[in-house]
């Protein structure tokens, strides 16, 4: 481990990022709070609010915001979506219209206000989601999940997966390797011939996996896995007073955002319901 | 109380026809080291696990008899009871390690048992300082070789504080060096804490060092049983069931030496030698083959990996054509690499690799394939295809063959490898050494003009070992060059006329086998290799080793 | 009731099928649509690990798809919903049409072969529909482009799946009875 790192779930980041210290239930609440407000809020202000607010409150966590440079495609390619979707697809009304299509669909200042919308929308749950996973460690999402009542059996399956598929990262390098080696290539016939081929790769890795899936439910009981009885946790997480503020902080949160929407329209998208 | 009684125990799995155990009577004592050997199949494994009281709570079967574990019933005892005994390590280092880091992996057992914190803390530190791991607690798997990996099971094991210890074949994927280290920690449990260890395994020479008793195995029956002096003294016997001879006993048994019964170790056999020091000789029938064309060079290679591990330092080698060579070194020596570089699998970071005057860089896997066959040491991934005859028939098809010729030659290498009549079997169906074989005979079917064959001989028993060696021999003989990898001394001594040793990407020694050994022997156990006993015996005696039992003779009188 | 077999199945599926998904949507892309792929190579086999194993086999697959498409489109709820619960709900629906049927995976009898052929367009279909109206409600797309993504999804994974995923059940499905975690009783 590189000096003053932690390894999380993307990779290393500075332990000076003050999320990885939180308590792994708020982050797993966190998580889930993170996404459900940009889900029901509509309005595009109160999302640029949220968004502007994950921002400053990643800088002041310090949190290592570079990450999100790798979605930076799937933003683009999520614009593109969005734009053509409602540009060529939506019917909502404004006060100009700008294009009217024969198939009855149109284009007002509003689409663009609702293409923004979706777009902050996505951009918060990406920037919400990358902040806690940033700070998410193996043991965060496993004991965090057994925190909120989820059966450390059920959880633990998580890790194992990740485990798994290490190791069928380089099975599946051996199988293609094998492939090469019996004359098969990759480079000519058409898409559904080479698809064909690559199936093959199918058999042994499947066989690999069944004999694995042998393996290791027998490892796991002979370690006692999983316990019947009472089972400790090496890991403890210690409940501090931030984390309280911050747990309490998200529920007011999401509490204030569902009265909000249910009470008035202030994070209704202007106009709705749309005709 | 004994530590396991197994009373007429028969065990049949629901999917077989026949039993896979029958009528096994064993007692183990409290303190005991247990060897089980036998031929794959003979049901070692589920024996073991049937002890370990794993096998009949989660695999559906039908069984007859007891076996009891400290007097408790480990048939139908609940698991978390007897896991409180009893640790296994199992076979594959990966599949077991079930968490993300090494000190996890320890305590993870320790938890299940709801033991305290303090205690999983102080327990999984004793045992990680017990293998010799203590400073990589927080390493992930990744980052550990194979034998790492098994020292922390062996820990995971330990950890629990077990009566009862079974190693099920737990060295057979690693290299002699790693074989080594679980071994002297298995016995140093036995020494410090009194465990009661069974371990099964394939290597010999390495287990009577150890065990006090040894039980043979054969077809679901327990063939023979004693300490290993007496069981190993059976050379016919232990050949007939396909066991692997100690070198030593059969050394002395050909020189009709003992010391009231056959020697077992190099120490043993030295002393009782020692008087016919000036009488032994080693006979040399080996012819050298005349080098006349090359099949493969490698100039100036080096090879670095994305991560910046340097594989391979400037290598030089020449592959001869029609010769029988074997690559060997330690694990990380850049064996593998070296024959990915050759097929093409690889291209090298500088330097030049030609494979029959082609430039490797310049040529893609699939278009050596007619040329260059490669087996990999685990065949099941190469494997797949629904039949055995279209397995073999797979890369004929992609080389754009007849059916006529097609047919021909999948019956020929079928022929060749001893999988005739087996045409219509799923190739998953077959023993592990009979997927090898197959592996092979897919390989040899396109007629290479070179075959690379990586460990063919790792995790099979003597029978399959011998069986593979000698079809490598035979095709040798029949013009085919042959380049074994291998961490079996033995099989190059028999087998190999030339021998390049690789150690840290670089190669350190290259000539005639006999050769090698004779003037590299020290270096070659300090990279931490294995040479047969054989050799250190007759280098130790004569001044030259011999490389085969055969050779050894007594010649006249001094 | 989680017990060690049944955590192995969902593990061992979702670790096979996490670097395919991954290889998936880097290797077949479709041009225009985020994080999206034209040939779900996994589909192929937590279809398959679910026809064997039940519903260990689809929660594989879907931690895999949510790991997958996380990695590319953030861990975000809309990725969760749409795509990862999607492929839990395809392989079920595959299920669910062999168990009402009376099929079995290996593909043997006229029966088996006639629920394959329905059940998996019929689970792609039930998929497209449900990932492309999680995306409806998200507001990625609009009511036109729904159809469009639905085809697209009933297509695609179905291809895969067939290619991919009926070698698999005619090559294997005998040696995986011998597995204690198999589901069927023949």
């Amino acid at each position: 481990m590189s000096e003053g790192k932690v390894r999380t779930f993307f990779a290393y980041v500075d332990e000076r990022f003050l999320l990885v210290r939180a308590h792994p239930a708020v982050k797993i609440v966190a998580l889930i709070v993170l996404n459900v407000v940009p889900w029901l809020v509509e309005a595009p202000v109160p999302l640029a609010a949220f968004l502007a607010s994950l921002l400053l409150l990643a800088t002041v966590l310090r949190a290592p915001l570079g990450k999100l440079k790798n979605y930076l495609v799937y933003i683009l390619l999520v614009a593109q979506a969005v734009v053509l979707s409602y540009a060529l697809g939506s019917k909502i009304p404004g006060s100009v219209a700008y294009v009217k299509y024969p198939w009855g669909c149109y284009v007002t200042e509003m689409t663009f206000l609702y293409m923004a919308m979706v777009m902050l929308r996505i951009a918060g749950m990406l920037v919400g989601s990358t902040l806690i996973f940033l700070s998410l460690r193996d043991v965060d999402v496993v004991y965090g999940l057994k925190s909120l009542g989820v059966p450390f059996a059920a959880a633990f399956v998580f890790n194992l997966a990740m485990r798994f598929s290490a190791l069928f990262l380089d099975d599946y390098a051996k199988v293609r390797d094998a492939m090469l080696l019996k004359g098969v290539r990759l480079d000519v016939g058409g898409p559904l011939e080479r698809a064909k081929l690559l199936s093959r790769t199918a058999v042994p890795l499947m066989v690999i996996a069944v004999r694995r899936m042998q393996d290791l439910s027998f490892a796991l009981e002979l370690k006692g896995f999983p316990p019947k009885g009472k089972r400790t946790y090496i890991y403890t997480f210690r409940w501090k007073l931030a984390d309280t503020i911050a747990l309490a902080l998200l529920i007011v949160i999401v509490i204030s955002v569902v009265a909000l929407k249910v009470a008035t329209r202030l994070l209704s998208f202007p106009g709705w319901p749309l005709v | 109380m004994r530590a396991v009684v197994v009373e007429d125990l028969w065990w049949k799995y629901r999917t077989s026809a026949s039993w896979v155990l029958k009528g096994v009577n064993l007692e183990i004592d409290k303190g005991e080291f247990v060897g089980i050997v036998g031929p794959s199949g003979a049901g070692k494994t589920t024996l073991c696990l049937l002890i370990a009281g794993v096998l009949s709570k989660s695999v559906k079967g039908e069984y007859k008899g007891r076996i009891e574990i400290f007097g408790k019933d480990a048939l139908r005892s609940s698991l978390r009871w007897l896991s409180e005994d009893v640790a296994v390590v199992l076979q594959d280092a990966d599949t077991q390690f079930v968490t993300m880091k090494v000190f996890d992996e320890v305590a993870f057992a320790l938890e299940n048992l709801g033991l305290s914190r303090e205690e999983i803390f102080e327990r999984a530190t004793e045992a990680l300082e017990f293998v010799g791991m203590k400073g990589c607690e927080w390493k992930h798997p990744h980052e550990l070789s194979g034998g790492q990996k098994q020292r922390v099971a062996i820990a995971a094991a330990l950890a629990k504080r077990p009566r009862l210890l079974i190693l099920d074949e737990a060295t057979s994927e690693l290299d002699p060096l790693g074989k080594r280290e679980v071994l002297s920690v298995v016995s140093r449990l036995r020494e410090e804490y009194d465990v009661t260890a069974v371990i099964v395994d394939h290597n010999t020479d390495d287990l009577v060092r150890f065990v006090d008793r040894v039980v043979v195995l054969s077809d679901g029956r327990i063939a023979a049983c004693g300490d290993p002096r007496t069981v190993f003294s059976q050379i016919d016997f232990l050949k007939s069931v396909g066991i692997r001879v100690p070198q030593p006993a059969e050394l002395a048994a050909k020189l009709g030496v003992t010391n009231g019964s056959l020697p077992l170790t190099t120490e043993e056999v030295l002393t009782i030698l020692a008087p016919l020091r000036g009488r032994l000789c080693v006979r040399d029938d080996a012819k050298e083959k005349p080098r006349n064309e090359r099949i493969a060079r490698l100039v100036d290679v080096t090879y670095i990996y994305e991560d910046g591990t340097i594989a391979l330092k400037d290598l030089n080698l020449d592959v001869w054509k029609g010769e029988f060579l074997a690559v060997i070194g330690p694990n990380g020596s850049g064996k593998t690499t070296m024959a990915k570089l050759i097929v093409a699998l690889l291209k090298p970071t500088s330097g030049r690799v030609e494979v029959m005057g082609i430039d490797t860089k310049n040529v893609s896997p699939s278009q050596l394939a007619a040329k260059v066959g490669y087996v990999f040491q685990n065949s099941d991934y190469q494997l797949i295809c629904d039949t055995v005859y279209e397995e073999v028939a797979f890369p004929l098809r992609q080389m754009g063959l007849n059916e006529k010729e097609v047919k021909e030659r999948v019956e020929w290498a079928l022929t060749a490898v001893g999988l005739k009549g087996l045409e219509e079997v799923p190739p998953f169906f077959l023993s592990k050494g009979e997927r090898q074989r197959l592996a092979l005979a897919s390989v040899l079917a396109v007629k290479p003009q070179l075959l690379i064959v990586d460990e063919p001989t790792t995790g099979q028993d003597e029978r399959n070992s011998r069986r593979i060696a000698e079809l490598l021999a035979q095709l040798n003989r029949a013009g085919i060059t042959v380049i074994v990898i291998t961490h079996d001394l033995r099989l190059v001594c028999e087998y190999a006329e030339r021998t390049a040793v690789l150690n840290e990407g670089k190669l350190v020694a290259v000539g005639p086998t006999r050769e090698v050994f004779e003037k590299h022997l020290e270096m070659l156990i300090s990279i931490g290799l294995e040479p047969p006993p054989v050799a250190r015996l007759m280098k130790e005696l004569v001044g030259h080793p011999a490389l085969k039992v055969d050779e050894v003779m007594v010649c006249g009188r001094s | 009731m989680v017990d060690a077999r049944k955590m192995a199945v969902t593990a061992v599926t979702a670790g096979l099928c996490l670097p395919l998904a991954l290889f998936a949507i880097i290797l077949v892309p479709i041009p225009g649509l985020p994080a999206a792929s034209g040939f779900w190579i996994p589909a192929g086999f937590y279809f398959v690990m679910t026809l064997w194993f039940g519903v260990w086999g689809a929660l594989g697959g879907h931690i895999a798809t949510f790991l997958a498409m996380g990695y590319f489109q953030g861990f975000t709820l809309q990725v969760w919903a749409d795509g990862a619960l999607g492929d839990l709900i395809a392989p079920l629906v595959a299920l669910s049409v062999f168990k009402l049927m009376g099929a079995r995976p290996d593909l043997r009898t006229r029966k088996d072969k006639i629920a394959w052929l329905v059940g998996v367009p019929l689970a792609s279909l039930v998929c497209g529909l449900w990932v492309h109206t999680v995306n409806l409600y998200f507001g990625v797309i609009t009511w036109p482009f729904w159809w469009v993504g639905v085809v697209t999804y009933l297509v695609g994974d179905s291809l895969a799946v067939f290619i991919v995923g009926t070698p698999l059940l005619r090559s294997l499905t005998n040696y995986v009875k011998q597995s204690p975690m198999y589901i069927w009783k023949d």
